[in-house]
This record gives C-alpha cells, sequence and structure tokens, in this order.
C-alpha cells in the first residue's frame, strides 16, 4: 500500500501496490515473467500502482505506473518480459504530493457523487444572484464541500467578469497544499484560468502564504503549491507572495479601479459560502488597501515569472534544480502515467501544463 | 433460523446431500450401474462414483447438466447444486467473525466482483424492536467509502447478521452525543435478498465511478441526440470496463427510444433481451432507465403495452439465486408500471432484439444486450420486420410460462420458474420496503437509483398482501 497522510480536508488515502523487481538499464523495466500476481492486480478497479523497485548503490529507488495505464501496456504486448516505467515517475517528493493530492481528491468526490450531483442542483436558484450566502448542503465531506464552494465562486465570477476591467487584482486565501491541490485538480478551476486570462488585460493574483504557515507544510505538500502558483503565471497572472498572517482573513476577491468589487468565499468557509458584488466604498477601500500592500511587498517581487517562480521556490525552501528537472521529466511524459484521477470533476490538464511551463521557463533562462 | 435456511425453507437437509442421494435415487430408479452412467455421461467411472459419495467438491456444473437431462429431471439437479453452491459459499461468507473484515460479492459475466469493508460488532435488540443496536465506532464510520457496519447478536438472534451502510451515519456523526449507538432493521439481515442487492450496488457503483471521467467525455461527445449516429460502435467506449458499456450503451438506446417514441398509436408490445440477473440489474439501477420506465407509462396513457421476455431454462438454471432474485425484482418494476410481462422460455427467441412495436406498423428497435461491437438503434416499417416482431410477441402472449390475468398471478409464477420461494421473498421484499434499501448500501454514483429497486420491493410486498386479503375475505 502507498498511503498517505489526511489533513485539514483530506482523510488519507491508501493505494494497493504489486511491488515489481526491476532493473536500470537506461531505462527502468520491471521483470513481468513468471509473476503469477500481476493479471489479477490489473484486472481489479481502483486506483493501483505497479511499482518498480530498483536496488542503488546508495538506496532502493521506486517508479510507480498507474493501474490503469499497466494494464494498458500489459494488453499492447502480452508476451513482453518486462514493463517499462518512465524514470519520470520515481516515487520521490515530487510525485508522492501528486499522488496524495490526487488520491484524497478522487476518493473523497467519488464517495459523494451522487450527493454533489443532487447538492448542484439544489444551488441552481442561487445563481444569477448577485449577492448570496449559501450554508451546508447536503451530507458532504470536506474535500467535497471545498469542491462545491469553489465551483459556486467559479461561476459567480465568471458571471460577473464584466464588471471588471482593465489591471485586475485577485486575492486568492489559499495557504496549503490541500487548498493549493484545488487550483491543480479541480477541472473548473482551469477553465476559469483559462477563461479569465483570455479576457483579462493585466492581472495579478495575491496569494497570502505566511512564513509560520508555509513551514509546517511537508515537502510534497509544497511542491503542490508550487505548482498551483505556477499554474496561474502560467495563464499571465502575476503571482505575489504576501507573508504578513494579518491578511490570512481577507477572502478571495477581484478588483480593478473604478469597477465594484467580486467578494467569494470559499476557503475556510466553515460551510458557509459567501459571494458578493459590492461597491461599498469602505470595503473597496480596505481591498484596495490589501492589494497595494500586497503589490508593494510581496516577498516574490521580479521582473518576469522565472524569477518571481524562482523566488517562490527559495521561500517553499524547495531546490529550484530539482524542481525544474522533475517538472521536465513529468511534462515530457504525462502525469497520466503515474496519476489519474477517476472522477471527471478533476483533471490532470493543469498538472501537466504547470509542469510544462515551469519547465519552459528553466530551460529559456539557460 | 439460520440465514441459509431462510432461503431453503424447503429444504431441512444441506442441498450437497440432497443432491448426492437425488442422483443415485435417479440412477437406482433407471437401473443403472455407476460404471454405466459413467459411459453414457462421458466421464470416467472413478469420477462419476465421486459424485455419490460426500467429497469436499461440488459435482461439476457439466456432470450435473448431464445428469439431469439423462435422468430427465428438468433442471432439478440444477437447482439442487446451485443451492449447495451457495450453501457452501455463504457458511464461507455469511457469518465473519467480529472485527474488521471484507464482504466480497464473487464476479459474473459483467461483474467484477467487489470487495466491501466491514466491522462486525457485538449486537443487542434494540428497546423499540426491530432492529439490533451495536455501538458506533466513529473512526470506521468516518472512513468516505462503502463500507458496513454489521451488527451480530447473541440470543434468540444468534447466528444472524444486520448490516447498515456507514454512509448514513457518517452525516449524521457531528450531531451523535457520546454513547450513542447504531440501530440497524432486521430487514438489513446479511442473506441471500440482501447480497444480492450489495451485489448489484457494489458492482455498478465501482464500475461507474471508475470510468467516470471517461464516461462524461463520451456522454459530452453523444449529446446531442439528433447528432448522434444510429449506430454507435464499441470502439467509442473501449476503455470502458464491461459494465461502464453495458450503462452507457443502454443511456445511448434509452435516448434514442425516447425520441423516436414522442408519442404512441396503440398499446405498444415490448421485447427485452435481458435473460439473467446482471443484465436486469440495469432496469432496477440505473438512473436513466427508471426515467424511461416513468416516461413510457406516461406515454402509454390508458393502452396496456406488453413486454416479452425470453428466459429459456438453461440459462435459468446457470443464474445463480442473487440473479434470479433481480430478475425477479425487475419483472416486478416493470409490471409496478403497468405493464404486464410475458416469457418465453424457448432459446430460438433469445436472438430476437430489442424492440418496442407500435401499432403493428412501426417499430423501434434497440440493442445493446449481448452484442458484439455495435449498439444499434433506429425506427423500421419494414414489412418483414414488423411480421416477425409481431409474431414474436404473439408466441409469447400464446406460450408465456407465467402467463395469468393478474400481476400477482404471474409474478408468483415467475418465483416458481426462477425456483425462489415467494413466501419468503415476498416477505423480505416487504421488509426492505418499510426501511428502504439506501439504509442498507447506497449507490455513490450519481449514475445510479435506489427508485427502481425500492419500488419493485414496495410492489411485490403490495400484490401479495392484497392477495392474502382477498384469500382472508374469501
Amino acid at each position: 500500500m502507498i498511503r498517505t497522510p489526511g489533513g485539514r480536508y483530506f482523510c488519507g488515502s491508501a493505494e494497493p501496490v504489486l511491488v515489481l523487481p526491476a532493473r536500470d538499464d537506461g531505462e527502468i523495466l520491471a521483470r513481468l515473467s513468471k509473476n503469477v500476481a500481476m493479471q489479477p492486480f490489473l484486472r481489479r478497479s481502483g486506483r493501483g500502482f505497479v511499482v518498480a523497485e530498483v536496488p542503488g548503490s546508495d538506496r532502493v529507488r521506486h517508479y510507480g505506473l498507474n493501474r490503469r495505464r499497466a494494464r494498458a501496456r500489459v494488453a499492447a504486448g502480452p508476451d513482453s518480459p518486462a514493463l517499462s516505467i518512465p524514470r519520470a515517475y520515481e516515487i520521490d517528493d515530487f510525485t508522492f504530493g501528486l499522488l496524495w493530492a490526487t488520491g484524497n481528491l478522487d476518493d473523497a468526490l467519488l464517495e459523494d457523487d451522487a450527493e454533489l450531483a443532487s447538492s448542484l442542483t439544489r444551488l441552481d436558484p442561487y445563481h444569477g444572484r448577485l449577492r448570496s450566502a449559501v450554508g451546508h448542503v447536503g451530507n458532504l465531506s470536506d474535500v467535497s464541500q471545498l469542491w462545491l464552494g469553489s465551483d459556486f465562486c467559479v461561476r459567480h465570477v465568471l458571471r460577473n467578469a464584466d464588471r471588471v476591467g482593465g489591471t485586475t487584482m485577485y486575492w486568492s486565501r489559499t495557504q496549503c497544499g490541500e487548498e493549493a491541490s484545488a487550483w491543480l485538480f479541480f477541472e473548473h478551476r482551469f477553465r476559469y484560468l483559462r477563461e479569465l486570462s483570455e479576457s483579462a488585460t493585466t492581472a495579478s493574483r495575491v496569494f497570502c502564504l505566511p512564513s509560520g504557515e508555509v513551514t509546517v507544510l511537508s515537502v510534497a505538500e509544497r511542491v503542490v503549491l508550487m505548482l498551483a502558483l505556477a499554474l496561474s503565471e502560467s495563464f499571465g497572472f502575476q503571482v505575489q507572495v504576501c507573508a504578513e498572517p494579518e491578511y490570512s482573513i481577507t477572502h478571495d476577491f477581484v478588483l480593478s479601479p473604478g469597477n465594484p468589487a467580486l467578494i467569494t468565499n470559499w476557503i475556510r468557509a466553515e460551510g458557509i459560502w459567501q459571494v458578493d458584488v459590492t461597491d461599498r466604498l469602505s470595503i473597496l477601500r480596505e481591498l484596495t488597501d490589501a492589494g497595494e500592500y500586497a503589490g508593494a511587498h510581496s516577498i516574490i517581487a521580479g521582473a518576469d515569472a522565472y524569477r518571481r517562480l524562482r523566488a517562490l521556490a527559495d521561500y517553499l525552501e524547495l531546490d529550484w534544480a530539482w524542481l525544474a528537472r522533475r517538472c521536465a521529466e513529468l511534462a515530457d511524459h504525462g502525469a497520466a502515467g503515474l496519476v489519474q484521477p477517476r472522477s471527471r470533476l478533476l483533471s490532470l490538464a493543469g498538472l501537466d501544463r504547470a509542469c510544462q511551463y515551469l519547465a519552459k521557463l528553466e530551460r529559456a533562462a539557460h | 433460523m439460520t440465514a441459509d435456511r431462510v432461503l431453503d425453507g424447503d429444504a431441512e437437509r444441506p442441498a450437497a446431500a440432497a443432491l448426492r442421494d437425488e442422483i443415485r435415487r435417479h440412477r437406482l430408479a433407471l437401473r443403472l450401474s455407476q460404471p454405466k452412467l459413467a459411459e453414457l455421461v462421458g466421464y470416467s467411472r472413478q469420477y462419476l462414483s465421486l459424485v455419490e459419495r460426500e467429497t469436499h467438491n461440488l459435482p461439476s456444473l457439466e456432470v450435473v447438466t448431464a445428469l439431469d437431462r439423462i435422468f430427465g429431471a428438468g433442471g432439478r439437479l440444477l437447482a439442487l447444486r446451485e443451492r449447495a453452491k451457495a450453501e457452501r459459499e455463504g457458511k464461507r461468507a455469511l457469518l465473519p467473525g467480529l472485527g474488521q473484515t471484507v464482504i466480497e460479492t464473487p464476479a459474473g459475466q459483467y461483474f467484477p466482483g467487489s470487495i466491501t469493508p466491514a466491522l462486525v460488532v457485538s449486537a443487542c435488540p434494540a428497546p423499540m424492536g426491530g432492529r439490533v443496536r451495536v455501538p458506533l465506532d466513529r473512526e470506521f464510520v468516518r472512513q468516505p467509502r462503502r463500507a458496513l457496519v454489521i451488527g451480530a447478536p447473541a440470543g434468540e438472534l444468534g447466528g444472524r447478521q444486520f448490516a447498515l451502510d456507514t454512509r448514513g451515519p457518517r452525516g449524521r456523526l457531528h450531531a451523535m452525543s457520546p454513547g450513542a449507538g447504531l440501530l440497524i432493521p432486521y430487514a438489513y439481515e446479511l442473506d441471500d435478498f440482501t447480497r444480492a442487492i450489495l451485489w448489484a450496488v457494489s458492482n455498478l457503483d465501482d464500475a461507474l465511478l471508475e470510468d467516470d471521467a471517461e464516461l462524461d467525455r463520451l456522454s459530452v461527445a453523444m449529446a446531442s441526440v439528433d447528432e448522434a449516429p444510429a449506430v454507435a460502435g464499441r470502439e467509442l467506449a473501449c476503455d470502458l470496463s464491461g459494465l461502464s458499456q453495458l450503462w452507457f450503451g443502454s443511456d445511448f438506446c434509452v435516448r434514442h427510444i425516447l425520441h423516436n417514441v414522442r408519442r404512441l398509436t396503440e398499446a405498444p408490445a415490448l421485447w427485452a433481451r435481458d435473460q439473467r440477473g446482471e443484465e436486469a440489474v440495469n432496469w432496477l439501477l440505473f438512473r436513466h432507465v427508471y426515467e424511461y420506465l416513468r416516461r413510457m407509462s406516461s406515454l402509454t396513457g390508458a393502452a396496456t403495452p406488453y413486454r416479452a421476455f425470453c428466459i429459456p431454462t438453461v440459462t435459468v438454471a446457470d443464474s445463480a439465486r442473487a440473479e434470479r432474485i433481480l430478475l425477479l425484482l425487475a419483472i416486478a418494476l416493470t409490471e409496478s408500471f403497468g405493464t404486464p410481462v410475458g416469457v418465453c422460455v424457448d432459446p430460438e427467441y433469445a436472438v430476437v432484439q430489442d424492440f418496442l412495436l407500435d401499432g403493428r406498423r412501426r417499430a423501434v428497435v434497440a440493442n445493446w444486450i449481448r452484442v458484439d461491437g455495435l449498439w444499434q438503434v433506429g425506427v423500421t416499417e419494414s414489412a418483414p420486420d414488423i411480421t416477425d416482431f409481431t409474431d414474436a410477441s404473439d408466441y409469447v402472449r400464446a406460450h408465456s410460462v407465467i402467463a395469468g390475468p393478474e400481476p400477482y398471478g404471474r409474478l408468483r409464477a415467475f418465483a416458481d420458474y426462477l425456483e425462489l420461494d415467494w413466501t419468503w421473498l415476498a416477505g423480505r421484499c416487504g421488509d426492505m420496503a418499510r426501511f428502504g434499501v439506501a439504509g442498507f448500501v447506497r449507490p455513490r454514483s450519481r449514475l445510479l437509483s435506489l427508485d427502481g429497486l425500492d419500488r419493485a420491493c414496495r410492489y411485490v410486498a403490495d400484490i401479495d398482501r392484497g392477495q392474502r386479503v382477498s384469500a382472508g375475505g374469501k
């Protein structure tokens, strides 16, 4: 089993694993012949991994291929004595973060599939209103509530996108890997970023990441956070990071000069999502102040995306060279051979794009 | 009373022993020696001698089929073997010990088999009656997955186990005070009835969730019926499991039928290819099929439609009890919508495709069960087609093995045909109808619904009660 931990939203996941002896001949080749457990393992449904175990002089390395991809590979070459697994799929802190996020999101969203479908129907009357607050819809897990809240707020912003324009600031409350995984894997968030990027002229996106919140995160979680912010940059949003803990309570908002503000509250919202379109001066003043402060004090300030993301990696204490190499490897092969969410509400488009983008920036810089 | 005793109300002895004795009785009645019989069925003497002896293994399906034919037993030996098999599986799996375990359901033609985590805990009768009370294990219940809490009481209820889906209590965890327990209705006793339901729900649910993203992609691609082709190749859905293909094919055909049947001119004659429980679960659990039945019943208005099935004896003999229970419930569901059902047993009719014959002039054809490569839908007014469909439908009306003027008679006859104990089945349906299937096991996929299953249970219970009241009145 590959077990991943729980957290504020996640319950922890367990992935069944079939370990195969393997060798590294320039490519990772897992031995298939005489393995009686292989076919029954591949036939089973649910998530699962074929893991190639390669002994090395310093340590044993593991490379994973998800069950679906392994099944397809074995079916394509049933007599092949070995299964080739891309080096990109080495199970390390980089990929463990991806397994952790996709496994926990996928399990939770599928578990609530029917309940989510009926909750969406119940939320229908609220769409189209300028202001609404919706609390506790149905019997949903924390992850499903995060998804439903995110969906509710994404629709609000897209529906009202024509109310903002010019230089636009998007503020996000996202602070941890679990919340960042929404940006990276929720299918509606990817569409949202794409649609906004097509309409906005100049846009920045502020994340409030106090060091006290960041240092407690595992490397895997920081990788997910890093990739989520890289995804925003890839869509042309200039990312800024505000490290002041006082701004942690600021809800998500969209602000542009001379326009009303769009307010959305889906992260750490305690089961009540609020959306609003407001031109109240006191609120606009407060949001403008927060935005100006963050813009002036971003701890990852830089003239271009490469510099900003490198500074972010430093702030998150991630080794940039390692990160860029792992992104390039994964971008070459695509994430789908490693992690493949079953839920239609999840997508790997964001992850693949973030990896491609980060790898491209690194290549261009050299 | 143990669970398998409930299921075999007519058999006091283990079915394996009854099967051995029956084979011996038939052989002696025909004055055949074991070597002679071995010669007739084409098996070795040694193997045939084992068939009449108490051994660890049951005789193979092939040899029992051959013996049933030679003895002219009309499927009785096959049924006994099936019961013996169920008893053995049941004894191995029905009564897990206390603690964490899993409830496995077997694989079938489409079903890959499923595994449901379970926690077996001591239980006691609840003061309000009709239920057992078990302590609440919050950690087990909190996990977001399909899982069962199983209460194992001692005393009078000893030997019986009652199961509850953790999804219901999971949603109420925050409101439950410390020390609060869970109540599990007797209706949720783990027996062949509930195992059949668990088998169907868990296998379909797992398969549809596994393919959720792919099904969504395909559904979007085929969203418009007007633009969708009348023939869809399975290569479209080659990445899907067999069960998801079944769902997709069914959805494809149902949408086409509804698109082509805006109004019916006369009482339509319908034909369904479902032969086995695995195929029939689509009636009971696919959300779109339930909606289709509702729409069709509103379209037919005052006219009474008629739905024919072809379910040959050999298929029944080869179907596990769980499958036969589901098949009966599926047909009960059809009857519940005011559509009388006829069943023909002639295997020749097994190849007839699904059709809806409207007024003997026009037919909508939809093929998705047991078809290789293509799902086909279309409308035909060709005279040979209409003649074939009319003749097939008329044949079933004239030769239905469950013919009868009332639903009760037809369903009872069908239960007899499926070798199911009607009294037991109607009782279990009544139990389940009172509490609803959802408390026992609830599908997670939005593509499934328990409306059909609940309705079928309620219908069987209602017509049985109605019959008893009417018999009592006389």
